[in-house]
């Protein structure tokens, strides 16, 4: 969630919140006053009626409307029980507006002239109800005004403050370890802000000391190895020429030369790998998959003649990727060399090409391990001993490394190797 | 009979080792040899003699190796340049080979390779065009990637002709299966079934020689590999 929704949202809640709670308390608040005001009046009424009851009145069964905005009703009652003012709410019609109203009315059992009596004076609430509503509708208002207010305020506010944050973010996010630029975070004035900077600057600064000292240890490691491991070959190499050797001792030679180019091969496959991880593969440019499947198929060709494997290519259409044109290389290349040397004598292998998926489906062995086992590293099945098990960990880290969607199933006798670019 | 050029060579590499293993047999290839081991003696020497080929390594004690390599080019130096480098980066591969030099070997490498690749860039850089070998009744034109017999074309295959080109470059020396293997085919063979793989080729390779009539030079060393001989 992005900072201004965040922020928008909070002060919409605590806004919504306070207003609501603020609302019924003044609604209350102000219902309660005016009832107490119109209680005030009624009583007020009240004596006034007694002191000066109207001239006039007929006093019975019926209802006489005297005046609004009150209604008075005198009626006998047997005895006088309950001598203390009673207020109730009732609905009265009105016969100008046709409709019934909401009516205070207060209720005293007293002697008028001698006859007991039950005195009953309505007011018509409609006025302090109007008011009300008119008030609640005023507050309605300034709340919405008030949120708007908010909104366009916390606009301002993150634009103005967090400007400097998200100038320094969007420097950040650009930044790549691959490339050797320094960053330049904007200078700010908020502490916090530049001291965050100058933090991110020593970090960066930290990391890409660390990324150039291991970038140069892997260097320098498979420099270091492969070094003595030439050696060993040279000497091996001039060790074959030898007269005097006879063919026991050459078999042991050629033992020994066969391990270090198998000990060779492994660390420049691990060395791949790191760099992979090391994002050390910057460089982008268009490649175009079924090329280099072409150009691969083409120099596999007598290997596949030696197996007797016909290749069944179906390219429905051209990949290209943005990618690092030797990664790619590497990846279609073990690909290919996985499906033709786990292939049987005479098997199949098809490659097909469809939208942006790459299939390469090829007879062999039934499965030893479960899919996702085949990617991992120095996985071999029984019957290849030899092979160092790297090459589809590397085309997985190399998908991986670009997010390609790779998968493997064994369907109708076939493994299949898919990757979606 | 090849046509043998002795050439000088200047051996850049710091690895005593190496180096003297690599001068020992480009030596008995009948090449004048000499080893540099720093950047510095090699700059010192490349001023003091004409060299045909030199072979660099990138990592020397003193600098990088690509400081000879831009001072040769400085010099307007004729012959050719191989770095050889355990750094198999691409990216130091084009740097290297946009700097100037001709070739390219990353370590660790066969001396049979290297010998061919010495032979191959002395045939491109010293001597361009004409530049046919020949072995008794055999007429093998790099360039053209053709071999003839007593004048006649030897119908090859482009594999075949890449292992009998080798194989004439190493001449007298004991090829493994595994070096013919990974000159010819490269990434595309996998160690497992090179041995069969070059069987079968050298096979091939020898029957069209017989039909021609080529004397038997092409032996068989028992549990290693092959061997192109004279006789």
């Amino acid at each position: 969630m992005k900072l201004l929704t965040k922020t928008t949202l909070f002060f919409i809640t605590i806004a919504l919140f306070t207003l609501f709670l603020g609302g019924i308390v003044f609604y209350m608040s102000f219902r309660y006053m005016i009832n107490r005001e119109v209680k005030r009046e009624l009583i007020n009424d009240m004596h006034q009626f007694l002191i000066h009851p109207p001239a006039g009145q007929v006093f019975g069964n019926d209802t006489v409307s005297v005046s609004f905005p009150a209604r008075y009703e005198v009626i006998p009652v047997p005895g006088v029980q309950n001598p203390h003012f009673v207020f109730s709410d009732t609905l009265l019609y009105d016969e100008i507006m046709h409709h019934y109203q909401s009516y205070r009315t207060i209720q005293l059992e007293t002697r008028l002239n001698g006859n007991p009596v039950r005195i009953s004076i309505s007011k018509s609430m409609l006025i302090s109800n109007e008011l009300v509503a008119y008030v609640a509708f005023i507050t309605l208002i300034l709340s919405v005004f008030l949120l708007v207010c908010l909104v366009l305020f916390n606009n301002i506010f993150l634009t103005r403050i967090w400007g400097s944050f998200f100038n320094s973010l969007s420097v950040i996010k650009d930044f790549s370890i691959t490339d050797k630029k320094d960053i330049h975070l904007p200078e700010t004035e908020i502490a916090e802000f530049s001291q965050l900077n100058q933090v991110l600057e020593k970090m960066h600064s930290r990391i890409r000391k660390d990324y150039d000292s291991l970038e140069e240890f892997i260097e320098n490691v498979s420099h270091e190895i492969q070094t003595p491991l030439a050696v060993i070959s040279s000497k091996t190499d001039l060790l074959l020429q030898d007269e005097k050797l006879d063919t026991a001792g050459l078999r042991q030679i050629q033992s020994i030369r066969n391990n270090v180019a198998r000990l060779s091969n492994l660390n420049r496959s691990l060395i791949l790998l790191a760099k992979i991880d090391n994002h050390q593969f910057p460089a982008r440019e268009n490649v175009e998959i079924t090329h280099i499947i072409n150009f691969h198929l083409e120099n596999f060709d007598e290997i596949l003649k030696a197996k007797k494997i016909v290749p069944q290519c179906n390219f429905s259409n051209p990949i290209t990727v943005m990618a690092d044109p030797g990664l790619i290389n590497i990846m279609l290349l073990n690909l290919l060399k996985n499906a033709i040397y786990h292939n049987i004598h005479a098997g199949k292998l098809d490659v097909t090409v469809s939208d942006n998926v790459l299939n390469i489906r090829n007879t062999g062995k039934n499965p030893e391990m479960d899919g996702e086992e085949l990617f991992k590293r120095f996985v071999k099945t029984s019957e290849r001993a030899d092979s160092l098990g790297l090459g589809l960990a590397i085309v997985k880290k190399i998908s991986d490394y670009y997010q390609y969607a790779i998968s493997y199933s064994f369907t109708d006798d076939l493994h299949c190797i898919s990757i979606r670019f | 009979m090849c046509k043998v050029v002795p050439m000088k060579i200047l051996i850049v590499e710091d690895e005593t080792e190496l180096s003297e293993s690599m001068a020992s047999y480009l030596k008995s290839e009948g090449h004048v040899c000499e080893i540099a081991y720093a950047c510095v003696p090699a700059l010192e020497k490349i001023a003091l003699y004409e060299y045909d080929v030199v072979l660099v390594d990138l990592n020397l004690p003193d600098g990088n190796g690509m400081q000879i390599i831009r001072e040769l080019k400085d010099m307007k130096f004729a012959g050719g340049i191989i770095i050889i480098s355990a750094r198999d980066a691409l990216d130091d591969r084009i740097k290297g080979l946009d700097t100037g030099a001709d070739d390219y070997l990353v370590k660790p490498f066969h001396l049979a390779e290297l010998n061919a690749r010495v032979k191959s860039l002395m045939r491109r850089v010293l001597y361009k065009g004409d530049n046919q070998m020949v072995h008794h009744e055999m007429v093998i034109i790099p360039d053209e990637r053709k071999v003839y017999v007593h004048e006649v074309l030897l119908d090859l295959t482009r594999k075949e002709f890449d292992m009998l080109m080798f194989m004439a470059a190493n001449k007298d020396k004991v090829l493994s299966k595994e070096v013919l293997a990974e000159h010819v085919w490269g990434d595309y063979i996998d160690s497992a079934d090179s041995f069969g793989f070059v069987y079968a080729h050298i096979k091939n390779l020898r029957r069209k020689l017989d039909q021609m009539g080529v004397g038997k030079y092409l032996k068989t060393v028992y549990g290693v590999g092959y061997k192109f001989t004279d006789a």
